[in-house]
């Protein structure tokens, strides 16, 4: 990208007398392999480039955004975006509020061993079509997909305050997923997490990691042996989620009602509020004294790692929940002095076409002290709920149900036999209150998220989780007929 | 706008080439204009302008597909290469994809408004600003969004024909909320003339207004007479989970194993039509096919998935021209659903009511629990009254449903002669034209 280009457009604005602007220029690349019952689904290799201006125009926002690097062009959008500010400012009573940031200058990229677009597509799909044939060496096994996903984004921030920021950022991730069928019965298993891709920022290192071949049988047999197996109980009992489970609670109950904009009401017509209303802030017991879960943006391997967001604020670690009392928000700089507090760097647009918004970085549940085995150990009755299957959440994040692949039957400290379709549901304080064990660092992982959904128009922002399995008591299973 | 001459002049020299069995391009643009407000304050104000080319390249059956926003030679030409790339592999699979050749396909016609595609944001603030004063004498505020844009989109087969469409489109959303109470209105239209802004604000306001004191209900089976905005939210994961052609052929459909079998009651009727205004068009998929009219379920008979070419052939049925975009893996879907009306007028149907939950939306529906039943769970949203003897008795505190929809859509007592344009360009492609619905028993679980 043309830096001169785009210093000479923040040169313009500020000769327009704008108060406030930024432009950030992303480049977006996305490969995904997929494959469905040995043959290939998808082969798709997708590329975008544009920038975004963002100017605050008499305490009013205006947003425009293009894809060709003509002057023409480029003028035009100038001007879109002061139209738009002044119509904002036209309307609102209320000024927005944009205390100033130190300059920054820094360039940033994304660990990665092996840079995943340079891996052929043969040995990719080689990969793929050995683990498919893997998940269908039974003819009870009707559907089996396995898929890859591998993400480069290259980003450039300027803004009126002498930022010049450049970031980049590989990710990859794959998943398998397999339907087996009886009759009119049909079970579903996945490996590593269900219904997309788990994506990491890193190379192609990664997927050997992810190690397919290794873990389809088990995902085969898995989804074989629930066709037989008994319905989950019912009733109020201890469950104990695993990984991807508990990331998931994490995210739709602790993530998105820590989003100060939410808290504020800027989602109210999408993604809804949140019942952590600001008189709660600093003293809310929001779960057990177990409870630890942090914002990390500057987590290895995270998807929501950065080292500057899209405000050009310094990516930070800051502590939401602490021994189970809400501590803190996710803002932005706008949102921030709200709580009287600076931004902790959470502003995240999906590319250069979409205004940033506050987003979960890596919202992690810090590890206990027992071991998964330990935990397991402990538990006289119960189940282990493993792989999310259905999410559902009310708007303001209290009332919610999930549903997971299998669940293990805990008896005794031991694992017993599955059980098909377990369903659990609860609300948030009393479910994270009730929280009695969370497992240690050695089963603690970072998932990521490619898909989390946030604004109009629509943004689907990678975010990470990084987590153990937690025990929750006296949690109602089944719903009632 | 990009006119077709121009799409044909500068993509039509890519089909030619020697180097493939078949070439293919698909072309979507978006012009979108956003005055998002919350609190009313215009919050988030913007313009965005997205395209997308897509190649398809097909080479001994292998499909290759590369996409770049760009229209500079440079990029288009590395796009090109990279699709090429991707069919020449030359790995053994199962299963031949293929590009199918079209006849032309005429563009529909009085679905495009020029005012409606360049309506200005001050034009829009202006609108707003008086539905805001008028919030503010009730104490209300408003959140929500107020859009305007166009869509364009062509398909260029590998003989070189080319189909394409444009509309206008308009939509706002009011949730107008006031402490705890909030209501919910939003109207959609291929012509802001005819989005009625304030009565929508109007409908959002007395909802909220009402919702001021909500009772608790016992989690329970009760009627319900869900708005069309409601029905539309179930009948998008009844596309999702089962609709599609993948899902017939991974078997977790619930049309898998039903057709010409009653799985609802016989008031059931929906299909998908492409070309129909009531909804947004799309007469074309993304192979060119023309949009059939396919009925999915007919007076209550499971009906035919919707099919691209590719699944097609795995169930060894014609194309009936859904295929999604070229890089999409959730197979087939449908974008204009239509559900029959009824006879009664939807005021006669809550006036019939003895007891009944009314519900305007729902919140976060998941459809995954048992996609052979349809079972789904979600929450009411922005507007939940108890109606007693045809009239709103009170307003209810939020409820969770888990409910098999099929079995649901086998209790319907009525369904409403008026039916409402359902669609929000802001969240996804795709329409919705349905009445409400009068259910018996639903189940609320929470």
């Amino acid at each position: 990208m043309n830096k001169h280009l785009l210093r000479s457009m923040i040169h313009t604005l500020q000769a327009k007398g704008v108060e406030y602007a930024d432009i950030r220029w992303v480049k977006r690349q996305h490969e995904n392999i997929s494959v469905f019952n040995q043959s290939v689904e998808n082969l798709s290799h997708h590329i975008d480039e544009g920038y975004g201006i963002r100017l605050l125009y008499n305490g009013a926002w205006g947003f425009s955004c293009g894809s060709i690097f003509e002057e023409k062009a480029i003028e035009k959008n100038i001007k879109l975006a002061l139209t738009i500010a002044r119509a904002s400012s036209a309307i609102n009573k209320e000024k927005v509020t944009f205390g100033a940031y130190p300059a920054v200058h820094a360039r940033y990229a994304s660990n990665y061993e092996v840079d995943p677009f340079s891996v052929s597509l043969e040995t990719k799909l080689q990969y793929l079509l050995y683990t498919n044939e893997i998940l269908l060496q039974s003819p009870k096994i009707k559907f089996a997909q396995s898929s890859l996903d591998f993400y480069r984004t290259d980003k450039l921030f300027v803004n009126t305050e002498g930022s010049e920021i450049e970031q980049s950022f590989i990710e990859s991730g794959g998943f398998l997923e397999t339907v087996a069928v009886s009759g009119m019965a049909t079970q579903k298993r996945s490996y590593p997490i269900s219904h997309h891709s788990q994506i990491r920022q890193a190379g192609y290192e990664y997927i050997k990691e992810l190690n397919f071949p290794e873990n389809a049988p088990r995902v085969r047999d898995e989804a074989i042996m629930l066709l037989d197996a008994p319905t989950c109980p019912e009733g109020e009992m201890a469950i104990i989620t695993d990984g991807y489970q508990t990331a998931l609670q994490v995210h739709e109950s602790c993530g998105h009602p820590v989003e100060l904009d939410r808290v504020l009401g800027s989602e109210i017509s999408y993604a809804g509020g949140s019942f952590l209303t600001l008189e709660k802030y600093g003293k809310f017991r929001y779960g057990s004294p177990l409870v630890n879960i942090s914002a990390d943006a500057t987590l290895a391997g995270g998807v929501g790692s950065f080292a500057y967001d899209d405000e050009g604020v310094k990516a930070q670690r800051v502590e939401l929940i602490k021994h189970g009392i809400f501590t803190n928000y996710l803002s932005s700089r706008e949102t921030a002095p709200v709580i009287k507090k600076e931004s902790n760097a959470t502003m995240r647009a999906e590319s250069w076409n979409n205004i940033p918004l506050v987003r979960m970085t890596n919202i992690n549940l810090e590890p206990g002290k027992p071991s998964l085995e330990e935990l397991l150990a402990d538990t006289r009755k119960g189940l282990y709920l493993c792989t999310n299957k259905s999410w559902s959440i009310d708007d303001l994040r209290l009332n919610f149900q999930f549903g997971t692949e299998i669940a293990w039957e805990i008896k005794n400290g031991k694992l017993g036999r599955a059980y098909k379709n377990p369903v659990y549901h609860s609300n948030t304080p009393y479910f994270w209150n009730n929280c009695s064990g969370i497992a240690n660092k050695d089963s603690w992982y970072v998932w990521g998220i490619p898909s989390c959904g946030k604004g109009e128009p629509a943004q689907a922002m990678h975010v990470g989780h990084g987590v153990s399995p937690a025990r929750f008591e006296k949690i109602t299973v089944g719903v009632k007929k | 706008m990009i006119t077709p001459d121009q799409l044909k002049k500068t993509l039509l020299p890519f089909i030619k080439t020697k180097e493939a069995d078949k070439i293919g391009i698909v072309f979507f643009r978006t012009r979108l204009q956003v005055s998002r407000f919350a609190n009313s304050q215009v919050h988030q104000h913007m313009s965005d302008e997205q395209q997308l080319i897509y190649f398809r390249v097909a080479i001994d059956g292998r499909l290759g597909v590369a996409s770049t926003n760009s229209f500079d030679d440079h990029n288009l030409n590395e796009t090109f290469k990279k699709a090429l790339h991707r069919a020449q592999l030359k790995i053994r699979t199962h299963g031949k994809k293929d590009i199918p050749f079209f006849l032309p396909l005429h563009t529909l016609t009085n679905v495009y408004y020029p005012e409606t595609a360049h309506f200005s944001p001050r034009a829009r603030v202006k609108i707003l600003q008086k539905i805001f004063t008028d919030g503010q004498n009730l104490k209300i505020k408003f959140s929500g969004n107020f859009y305007n844009g166009l869509t364009q989109y062509a398909v260029i087969s590998p003989q070189g024909k080319l189909a394409y469409q444009d509309y206008s489109f308009a939509g706002i959303k009011f949730i107008a909320t006031q402490l705890d109470a909030s209501g919910y209105a939003a109207r959609t239209s291929y012509d802001i003339n005819q989005l009625n802004p304030k009565q929508a604000a109007d409908t959002a306001m007395e909802k909220c207004l009402i919702s001021l004191k909500k009772i608790n209900l016992p989690s329970a089976r009760y009627d319900v007479i869900l708005e069309p905005q409601a029905v539309a939210d179930i009948i998008h994961w009844l596309n999702y989970i089962g609709f599609g052609a993948k899902s017939v052929v991974e078997e977790t459909s619930f049309l898998h194993g039903k057709a010409g079998k009653r799985i609802t009651g016989d008031s059931v009727t929906l299909y998908d039509s492409g070309a129909d205004k009531n909804t947004f068009i799309l007469p074309f998929d993304f192979e060119g096919q023309k949009r059939e009219k396919v009925y999915l379920i007919k007076k209550g008979i499971a009906g035919k998935p919707l099919c691209d070419s590719y699944y097609a052939g795995l169930l060894k049925m014609k194309s009936n021209g859904h295929a999604n975009f070229p890089d999409d893996v959730d197979g087939p879907l449908g974008y204009n659903i239509i559900m029959e009306g009824g006879k009664l007028p939807q005021d006669e149907i809550t006036r019939s009511a003895k007891r009944a939950i009314l519900i305007t939306r729902f919140h976060y529906i998941n459809g995954f629990l048992n996609t052979h039943k349809a079972l789904m769970t979600g929450m009411t949203r922005d507007g939940t009254f108890l109606i007693k003897n045809g009239k709103i008795k009170s307003a209810i505190k939020d409820m969770r449903f888990t409910e098999s929809i099929l079995e649901a859509f086998s209790r319907i007592k009525h369904i409403s002669k008026e039916r409402a344009l359902i669609a929000d360009h802001l969240e996804a492609l795709g329409s919705v034209y349905t009445p409400t619905l009068y259910i018996k028993d639903f189940n609320f679980t929470s």
